[in-house]
């Protein structure tokens, strides 16, 4: 982690004002400890408090870091080869006219040691040279203070391709800083890689200790995770990556609202804690998969109160605004398995049993009523998955079961 | 001989006796007791209770073999399984399934819904007893005297 931030120190005023003269270049020589980077760090660094009217090279300055010294952009210079940290003048070698701002701020990726003065300087007050150069020289008095923040940049992880041909072919997964800083990389340290199929299901695996970038086998869609320390702030984030596995139902398989759907079942499916030991903390989650009137896509709605128990669940109205006949499917989840005992303080009823998986008459009728009640169309079905089977089940007739491994192609579809 | 008076022991150990045999006897009777049990009427939902019969008994997916096997179930055509409407019939499931709740009833009246799935099993369940979402199923033999499988679903 980095160290307390922003940090902050204080170059104490000086006895008078003070300006620096050709006669007198080595008057004020003042200097601070402000901060060591035994690490490379990216920094932001706000100088203020300088009341000048005159500038000049080097017045004030923050000598260091001794190490890696690179970037600079503008206000504070940071690109010396002897590390000095200090008031960037584009043209300071020519005596153009004044337009010293009170406050800089400037980034530079530095390491070592920073200390913070008000340098010597050349001239005689009225003329001051930089090199043999004259320039207009400062004043200041007062106090100068310097803050420095370490700089959040963020992490970012991608995969190319995003979706592979077919389940098993790999792809290129990496995890760099969010941006570089003058074509320079933002110091960065890898933690961990997780792999978490859409359906908690599969045999992807990870990027193995602390890589920045494998090639990894993409067995399942799934979203690969990556966490880093980077510039010292913890970071995580994440890319989803496809593999197309057929479910062997042609209507769901053809269906324009497949990829909704996986994706919808994959959301509540994470968020019911299926392999919660604790059966009494599973949760049913449940929503909708509905056409979006105005771009035709089919779009995944989970609803965020609906995982009321382990054995019921609310899909909700979704989205406001939606006419019913923009509902397509019903979509929500059993959190068990074939032959798990219920847990009878959430599956409240008059009876306990063990789960078998099938389409509730209670899930029945909910179909039923929204379409009677609410303007959902007739070809709407529903869909539910458990551990082991998605079942797709229309307004009236037998259901479909659709295994979550498809045997016959060796894949998982969710 | 008649007209002989019983001792106060004797007529004890009657009142005890009458009072066992009563007491024996009340869940035989309970049993025996006509229920107003009723078949749920025949409607969308009860359609489709069926049709996921339909759906396990028919297929040859493995899904569905798994499904027979575990519940005991033959492998049959769809137009072997059908709702059972006769009052006699949902009366004996009625008693059958209040027999093997987990408290046994057999006295509360109940409107079930029964499937018959060919000439040797019944599915039934009861609205009202439930887990959460799923209803408590059960599968007898034709006879309701052997219960194969209770389920959620």
């Amino acid at each position: 982690m980095p160290l307390s931030r922003p940090l902050t120190d204080v170059l104490p005023p000086p006895d008078s004002t003070v300006t620096l003269g050709f006669s007198n270049p080595h008057a004020t020589w003042d200097s601070s400890f402000f901060e060591s980077f035994p690490d490379t760090a990216f920094i932001q660094i706000t100088f203020s408090g300088l009341d000048t009217a005159r500038r000049y090279d080097g017045l004030v300055s923050v000598y260091g870091p001794l190490g890696d010294i690179r970037g600079g952009r503008d206000g504070l210079r940071v690109t010396r080869p002897n590390g000095t940290v200090a008031i960037y003048q584009p043209f300071a070698h020519l005596p153009t006219p004044d337009t010293l701002k009170a406050t800089w701020v400037d980034s530079a990726i530095v390491a070592g040691t920073a200390l913070a003065n008000r340098s010597p300087s050349a001239g005689d007050g009225n003329q001051c040279l930089l090199g043999n150069l004259p320039v207009p020289c400062y004043t200041y008095t007062g106090k100068q203070t310097y803050t420095i923040h370490y700089i959040r940049v963020g992490l970012v992880v991608s995969s190319s391709p995003d979706t592979v041909s077919r389940p098993g072919v790999a792809a290129v997964v990496s995890a760099t800083p969010t941006y570089r800083f003058n074509g320079q990389t933002v110091p960065y340290s890898m933690s961990d890689w997780r792999w978490v199929p859409r359906g908690l299901v599969g045999r992807t695996l990870p990027c193995p200790g602390t890589v920045t970038s494998c090639w990894s086998n993409i067995w399942e869609t799934g979203t690969m995770y990556a966490d880093a320390v980077v510039n010292g702030f913890s970071e995580t984030d994440s890319t989803e990556i496809h593999a197309y596995c057929p479910s062997g139902d042609s209507v769901l398989d053809n269906s324009p609202a497949r990829e909704a759907i996986l994706e919808l079942l994959g959301q509540e499916w994470r968020n019911a804690d299926p392999n919660d030991s604790v059966k009494a903390n599973r949760r049913e989650q449940a929503g909708w998969v509905y056409q979006d009137p105005t771009t035709g896509r089919m779009v995944p709605w989970m609803n965020p109160t609906g995982g009321t128990d382990a054995c019921d669940s609310w899909p909700g109205t979704g989205p406001a605004g939606l006419p019913g006949s923009a509902f397509t499917y019903f979509v929500h989840v059993h959190p068990f398995g074939k032959n798990e005992q219920l847990p009878s303080t959430k599956c409240p009823g008059r009876e306990n049993g063990t789960y078998d998986p099938s389409p509730s008459p209670h899930d029945r009728s909910f179909l039923r009523q929204e379409v009677h009640d609410n303007g959902v169309p007739t070809s709407a079905q529903g869909i539910i998955m458990d551990k082991n089977n998605i079942m797709r089940f229309p307004l009236k007739g037998k259901f479909v079961p659709i295994p979550r491994y498809n045997s016959a192609a060796g894949c998982q579809v969710i | 001989m008649r007209g002989r008076r019983m001792s106060p022991a004797w007529r004890l150990f009657l009142f005890v006796f009458s009072i066992g045999v009563a007491l024996i006897a009340s869940p035989v009777k309970a049993a025996n007791r006509e229920v107003a049990s009723v078949c749920q009427p025949v409607d969308t939902d009860y359609d489709n209770f069926v049709d996921d019969y339909r759906t396990i008994v028919s297929g040859v997916d493995s899904f569905s073999i798994g499904e027979r096997s575990s519940l005991s179930l033959p492998q049959l055509p769809d137009d072997s399984v059908t709702a059972v409407s006769d009052s006699t019939t949902c009366n004996r499931a009625a008693i059958a399934y209040g027999l093997n709740l987990s408290v046994p009833d057999t006295t509360t009246s109940r409107q079930l819904y029964v499937v018959r799935i060919g000439p040797t099993r019944y599915a039934v369940a009861d609205p009202q007893m439930n887990a959460g979402e799923f209803l408590i199923n059960m599968i007898f033999d034709s006879s309701f005297t052997t219960m194969f499988a209770k389920v959620a679903r």
